[in-house]
């Protein structure tokens, strides 16, 4: 199994990315949007039904911009559009996030 | 001789174009199951016709050239053109039709995911160009993605499966495409992607598919399946919106 939260804060200050795990993750913000704490081994299923807090929706948002990675910075605007529908967060919030992933790809 | 049908929906552009470029080649379709879907709702266009040859030929002049004059699929009288209409290409009535009419090889186009009473139908292999190239690059937008982190765009002919885009390989090539110093900053960015979507990259596709018969019919490629190893390579998803911008101008200034 694979918890996420916990993958989440122990990457927290991390530099170095394990792009594999960080395809799975994002993946399934391409395909479902909602994300939750426990994953199958493969990260494909989740196990049950707990969705990831808002803080830890942030947090992956902040692991998935600092990987500087095209396609994680992809899922990441993907990932501020369903928090910002879902009302996670704030439209000033949301209009910053995005433009923090513009200045990203840009550089 | 390696012969093939079409499988495609009639709406796609990228159907439009493969019909437009085989059926003119040397080798072209021997059959060709159009999709229609029911109730489709119609589409506005963003750009007229006109706006998209000019991009092309700021990219491609041959792609603008080759492209000229495209017709509607549900205009072209030929009798070796079969309709089917349905809610869905998965739909029963669509399996039975293709069972009826085609077998061999056969080419899709824009026919999305294709559920098993279609792809177990007998006789039939089906067959899809890829804009990635294979294991290293599937899913959507493979060519922008290809651009974006410095790589020559692939291509690759593969046999369809369950799976997206991990059928057995027969034939990749890579098309070096320099989209610098086009003029193309003088047009507006979405417009510009778009063109490249739907009109170049069908384009280089239907190329691809040609020169991969070209090959096999003049022997200098024998068809070996090539099995894809899944644990290989991305999978890409679709360029968010508010992207298209900066991604038009990574790759293009």
């Amino acid at each position: 199994m694979f918890n996420l939260r916990e993958y989440l804060i122990e990457n927290l200050e991390t530099e170095v990315f394990d792009i594999d795990i960080l395809d799975k993750i994002s993946r399934n913000i391409d395909l479902n949007n909602r994300l939750y704490i426990i994953y199958d081994s493969k990260i494909n299923k989740p196990v049950d039904n707990t969705e990831l807090s808002d803080i830890d929706y942030i947090r992956l948002l902040k692991t998935l911009i600092r990987s500087n990675d095209f396609k994680l910075l992809n899922s990441a605007c993907k990932l501020n559009d369903f928090l910002y529908s879902a009302n996670k967060i704030s439209l000033i919030e949301h209009t910053n996030i995005l433009d923090s992933i513009k200045q990203k790809i840009i550089q | 001789m390696f012969e093939y049908n079409l499988l495609m929906d009639e709406n796609a552009r990228v159907s439009q174009i493969y019909f437009h470029e085989l059926s003119k080649s040397n080798y072209p379709p021997k059959k060709v199951v159009l999709f229609r879907k029911l109730d489709l709702k119609p589409i506005i266009p963003i750009m007229t016709m006109e706006e998209h040859y000019e991009i092309l030929n700021n990219i491609l002049p041959e792609a603008h050239d080759s492209l000229l004059n495209l017709k509607d699929l549900d205009k072209i009288n030929d009798e070796n053109i079969i309709s089917v209409t349905s809610k869905n290409i998965n739909d029963n009535i669509v399996a039975e039709v293709i069972k009826e009419t085609i077998s061999g090889n056969t080419l899709i186009a824009a026919t999305g995911i294709m559920k098993e009473n279609i792809l177990s139908l007998p006789k039939i292999d089906f067959l899809n160009v890829h804009s990635g190239y294979l294991p290293y690059s599937r899913g959507l937008d493979n060519f922008f993605y290809a651009l974006i982190y410095n790589e020559v765009p692939g291509f690759s002919v593969h046999f369809v499966d369950r799976g997206v885009d991990t059928g057995d390989i027969i034939f990749r090539k890579k098309i070096n495409i320099d989209l610098k110093n086009k003029g193309l900053e003088n047009y507006d960015k979405k417009k510009v992607f778009i063109t490249i979507k739907y009109f170049l990259v069908p384009y280089l596709k239907a190329q691809v598919f040609r020169e991969f018969i070209e090959c096999v019919n003049s022997k200098a490629l024998e068809i070996t399946k090539i099995k894809q190893d899944i644990k290989k390579g991305r999978t890409f998803y679709k360029i968010h919106n508010s992207l298209k911008e900066i991604v038009m101008d990574k790759i293009t200034m």
